[in-house]
């Protein structure tokens, strides 16, 4: 590069910067941030998307605070999980649930970081709401293809999210006052321009909410069940000098929940604690590292009071790691990645403890342990202008100990090519093998904290998986109508192996041995993508539409039929848009449809030897009622002058407004009297929810 | 198997091919200038041919140019 040369910086949300080559190589550059309203984001938009054309990534999505905070989601609070059900190719297994189904994955499929730390259990509330904390995460990776070298072991998808690392410039404080969930964000620096804080608290009261939630019809919730919870993020980071930087981060979540409909007795708590330490370093321009180690756990407890049926039931697991992983810049146009990782996990599949004169019998399940020992590397080459490839490969040693341990040892391929035909649009395609040792003991779509998971024996299998990808991707050019729109189909195919579920009648509850009834088998997904998104002067639009169909075939379900997986929804479509009315006011809306998911329901009842039999639908028989809703916003700024610092709005929402009784799960009741009869019914949460959310800054 | 060391080959070639070429290089952190804090995903490229790349997870990047 010749000195006088001028490199621009972008990022979405922020003014472009400019940096005039000099006789120095190193140059750190600081974006302003913009407010999303002006022309600057259009601008930055475009030029970050066509740049997006050249990359070999396809299947991605790169998502920044601003772009969390302007989705929409239940109870005026943004959620970095619920955003990810606005883009094509990923569904959702509940009514407002924060569990993803990506591309026919069930949701144990999807390897979820917070700052490089895995989170085993999503969800606050059951579900309604995601268990981070969305102003304490700064950006989010989601790949729901072929993703870089250095993530493997899970079959579907890897959301990274990164924390904030804290203002080293000043203090800083923003939260929101809600009517189910409030929140606290602190920052600031510990030395300025070297080191910075960031605390965050959130408290959910969801139970406040409770006597307004309708979940059968005519039967209200009890007024004494409990939907709490709190989390909290710490994180801290230390500019030691210009080639190396620390951080510390945590974070620590705790739920409480009872509900009456389920058991009038019973309890339940669980929650997720996470710590990083990271070091980044710099060898010399071209080879920068990253050294971390991480640890995560998982624990539920239920507690049961009922006479002499008192009882704790306890279950969790926890997991260390820690890798290293190195970027090497060779060229213009080559780009290294390889590093390495050692892990280890724990399982405790649960205890029962008796508590006081209770008459039950304490027992405890072997726990498990699993080592895993990986190693990756990844190329990502420009062979032209118009041609680059993205190619690695991950491998992972897996062993498992105990009465059944076994060792695997498994290869994950993966890579990815983009062809551009011209300045706008490219052609993509990708493909990725991908395996998975841990396996959740679950047979429903809605993720409970009581699910049980497991590693690879030498009973259940790796998963694995075959994914395969096309698509193009294009920006309508400045001279045509809707110029800037942003385009985007991509078709994916995939086969699974050794993809489990369970025999008929599986109990689930305190089974000891229900990794017998584990069964293994096969799995196809097909599907095709549309995405379409324009951000204009004043407003935002995105509208996407998925068709796609997920099956499975394992030998003792179903006859050993092809049956459709529980999160088959054929089609399913988003409209997402926001529009700045002026300089207080900023509407939001969103759409969303998808047709009704699966599952198994009984159809007759008979009696046979005295005792009421039922007949079932084939597996998964049983489509679902569609889903369909329209929430809708209204944002109000109070006069929020540049000069001073306390910033303060008003957001007015109503989820669901016209009260659509979308189904949460569907369960049957039979008639005491004549045990052949029953009856259907759909459970559901939400009508419509109007809330008001107060949110500020200084 | 076979494929598996066929693609790590592959690779390896590429990574051969494709080094000691003299060229200049720009590099380091993008942040917010606010807060300090890195930019992962942003994207730096040359107004001159627009030849561009994007920060990686943690704000770092490295432009080059012959």
């Amino acid at each position: 590069m010749n000195d006088g040369d001028t490199l621009t910086v972008q990022y979405l949300g922020y003014e472009s910067a400019k940096i005039v080559k000099d006789s120095k190589s190193r140059h750190d550059v600081g974006l302003k941030p913009v407010d999303h309203s002006i022309d600057e984001v259009t601008v930055v938009s475009r030029s970050v998307f066509k740049n997006e054309l050249s990359t070999p990534r396809m299947s991605h999505h790169h998502l920044t605070t601003k772009e969390i905070s302007r989705s929409f989601s239940i109870f005026g609070s943004a959620d970095a999980l619920k955003t990810l059900q606005l883009l094509p190719g990923v569904n959702s297994s509940a009514d407002g649930g924060t569990n993803l189904s990506v591309r026919g994955g069930s949701f144990d499929q999807n390897m979820i970081l917070l700052d490089e730390a895995p989170i085993y259990n999503p969800a606050h509330s059951m579900g309604l709401f995601s268990a981070m904390n969305t102003d304490a995460v700064s950006s989010m990776e989601f790949y729901k293809g072929a993703a870089p070298a250095k993530y493997g072991g899970k079959l579907s998808s890897v959301i990274d999210m990164r924390m904030k690392e804290g203002n080293n410039q000043e203090f800083h404080a923003n939260g929101s006052l809600g009517i189910v969930e409030s929140r606290l964000l602190v920052e600031g620096p510990l030395v300025k321009n070297r080191a910075s804080f960031m605390l965050s608290a959130r408290k959910g009261y969801g139970d406040l909410m409770i006597p307004l939630l309708d979940v059968i019809d005519n039967e209200h919730i009890h007024k004494n069940d409990i939907l709490k919870f709190t989390d909290y993020c710490a994180k801290t980071n230390w500019t030691i000098n210009e080639k190396n930087k620390l951080f510390l981060s945590g974070y620590y979540s705790k739920d409480r929940f009872k509900c009456s409909i389920i058991s009038q007795d019973n309890n339940q708590q669980w929650g997720n604690a996470t710590g990083t330490i990271r070091w980044n370093h710099i060898y010399d321009a071209k080879y920068f590292s990253n050294l971390t180690a991480t640890y995560s756990k998982y624990n539920y407890l239920q507690r049961q009071d009922e006479d002499v049926r008192n009882f704790d039931w306890k279950s969790g697991m926890e997991e260390f790691c820690l890798k290293y992983d190195i970027d090497r810049y060779t060229t213009s146009n080559h780009h290294l990645t390889f590093g390495g990782k050692l892990e280890y996990h724990h399982f405790e599949p649960g205890e029962l403890a008796p508590r006081g004169e209770s008459a039950m019998i304490p027992m405890k399940f072997k726990d498990k342990n699993l080592t895993l020992v990986g190693a990756y590397f990844g190329n990502e080459l420009t062979i032209s202008d118009k041609m680059s490839i993205n190619m690695g490969l991950h491998a992972s040693l897996s062993t498992s100990f105990g009465e059944k341990g076994k060792s695997y040892l498994c290869m994950e391929p993966r890579a990815a090519l983009s062809c551009k035909l011209n300045d706008d649009i490219s052609l993509k395609g990708s493909y990725a093998h991908t395996v998975q040792y841990q396996h959740l003991l679950n047979n429903s779509a809605l993720g409970l904290p009581t699910d049980i998971w497991t590693p690879s024996d030498e009973d259940i299998k790796p998963q694995q998986a075959d994914g395969l990808s096309i698509g193009v991707h294009a920006i309508i050019p400045e001279d045509k109508m809707l110029a800037g729109t942003e385009l985007s189909v991509e078709a994916y195919c995939k086969q699974m192996h050794s993809i489990i579920d369970f025999k008929d009648g599986t109990n689930f509850t305190m089974n000891e041995h229900l990794v017998d009834n584990v069964l293994s088998g096969k799995g196809r997904a097909v599907g095709l993508e549309t995405m379409m998104k324009k951000i204009g002067k004043k407003y935002s639009l995105q509208v996407s539409y998925t068709l796609s169909s997920a099956q499975r075939k394992i030998d003792g379900v179903n006859k050993n039929n092809w049956y459709y997986a529980v999160y088959d929804q054929r089609h399913n479509v988003v409209v997402n848009g926001q529009y700045v009315l002026n300089k207080k006011w900023t509407a939001s809306a969103n759409f969303q449809y998808h047709t009704g998911g699966r599952t198994t329901v009984p159809i007759s009842s008979f009696y046979a030897y005295g005792t009421a039999l039922r007949i079932y639908t084939e597996r998964n028989g049983f489509k679902m009622p569609d889903y369909h809703r329209l929430d809708l916003s209204l944002t109000y700024n109070f006069r929020n002058s540049d000069i001073r610092r306390f910033k303060n709005q008003l957001e007015f929402s109503i989820y669901n407004v016209y009260g659509r009784k979308n189904a949460y799960s569907m369960f049957v009741r039979g008639n005491r009297r004549d045990l052949t009869e029953f009856q259907g019914y759909k459970m559901y949460l939400y009508s419509c929810v109007p809330s008001i959310t107060w949110k500020f800054s200084f | 198997m076979k494929r598996y060391i066929i693609t790590l080959l592959t690779m390896l070639c590429y990574t051969a091919g494709s080094i000691a070429q003299n060229e200049a290089v720009v590099y380091g952190y993008i942040t917010d200038v606010k807060t300090g804090e890195n930019l992962p995903g942003a994207t730096i490229f040359n107004i001159r041919n627009y030849k561009a790349v994007s920060s990686n997870n943690y704000g770092y990047s490295i432009h080059f140019q012959k």
